[in-house]
């Protein structure tokens, strides 16, 4: 019989990853241009900047903080669970960091409403009657925070998606296909071990078979888990970071400079 | 298949100690900013963050593991940026006229 050769699929980690990496540096440079705004706006409007910041909570901006700090670790140890072999256990901690992304984005939510309630929103009558950084302060603040929870709530996508992909994959599959049809019949499939002791025989084969597919799963074991199969959930990850590392500067500029 | 340099695995404990770092910082910023340093607190939060974002870098991001041309192309972006700062600031600084 012909040999049988595996399809393999092709897979580039490096150039997965270095593809991510270039994708955050534009977004670095997206929240730096913002920043750079703020930061030269705060130059011209100490006063008034300190002055706004005193209605933002300091303690809701610190659970933010903490809820996005422990998510991270939550996410890189999803990472290290996998690496290890342990689908079980990157799952759990996968599903706790969609929960705590969650439970950011909610936190958020309450915040905005006591905001917009108090007439605090780009527009508002309340705002138009104050000092001019006072406006210019909140115009960033809903801008900056907004396209930060617009990454959160795009992360939790991401990370839903890779929580269904890890689910039904890491098993690993290769197919095998032959269509030898004539040498088939009378002959049987059997799994020898190494000692070429048969493990497992199956029924001799009759005309009717014309081909042979054989798909082969591994088990998603530490030996079998290759850093190629979760390339996917590290560049989540690797988002995901990144939205952490944002908040990281965005908390002390908004909620301590009163 | 499975030849090339393959990521190091870190451990759980690693990550938890960075973790519990980085929840000092967050305490120590919180605290600092109540002590009313007036300019020096700018500083001081800035300093405690740019450390946050190290550790979250190096160690969350895997970047401390990473080849040396991804760490120079980060360096690039975080040169890159910074030269859009400091040359945005010599302009407020040192240019009659900017719009205010």
């Amino acid at each position: 019989m012909k040999a049988f050769s595996p399809i393999e699929k092709h897979q580039d980690y490096t150039g997965a990853k270095m593809g991510l990496w270039i994708f955050l540096f534009g977004e670095l440079l997206l929240f730096g241009a913002m920043f750079i705004l703020y930061s030269v706006f705060r130059h011209w409007y100490p006063q008034d900047f300190h002055n706004a910041s005193r209605s933002l909570n300091m303690i809701t901006g610190t659970v933010h903080t903490l809820v996005l700090l422990t998510s991270s670790l939550t996410m890189v140890l999803s990472i290290t669970a996998i690496q290890k072999g342990n689908k079980k256990l990157c799952l759990t901690f996968l599903f706790l960091t969609i929960l705590l992304g969650l439970l950011f984005m909610v936190n958020k939510y309450f915040e905005w409403e006591h905001k917009i309630h108090n007439g605090i929103y780009p527009g508002s009558e309340f705002l138009l009657a104050q000092a001019k950084g006072v406006m210019v302060f909140f115009s960033l603040y809903y801008s900056m925070v907004g396209i930060h929870g617009l990454h959160v709530i795009i992360g939790i996508v991401l990370l839903s998606w890779i929580f269904w992909e890890v689910l039904k994959k890491p098993d690993h599959h290769s197919r095998w296909d032959a269509f030898l049809h004539k040498d088939f019949p009378g002959c049987h499939l059997a799994i020898v071990d190494a000692q070429g002791k048969e493990v497992w025989k199956g029924e001799v084969f009759d005309d009717s078979v014309k081909q042979i597919h054989l798909r082969v799963s591994y088990h998603p074991v530490k030996e079998r888990i290759h850093f190629h199969d979760f390339i996917s959930l590290e560049n989540c990850g690797l988002y995901w970071h990144l939205v952490d590392m944002i908040w990281i500067f965005l908390f002390p500029l908004y909620y301590l400079i009163s | 298949m499975n030849q090339d340099h393959h990521p190091c695995v870190i451990g759980y404990q690693t990550h938890i100690i960075i973790w519990l770092g980085l929840l000092a910082l967050t305490a120590l910023t919180i605290v600092v900013a109540g002590m009313h340093l007036k300019g020096l607190s700018i500083v001081v939060a800035l300093a405690v963050a740019a450390c946050k974002c190290s550790l979250v870098c190096l160690f969350f991001m895997h970047l401390k593991y990473e080849s040396f041309f991804l760490k120079t192309l980060f360096l690039v972006t975080i040169l890159l940026l910074a030269s859009f700062i400091g040359l945005t600031y010599i302009d407020i600084f040192f240019r009659e006229g900017v719009m205010k």
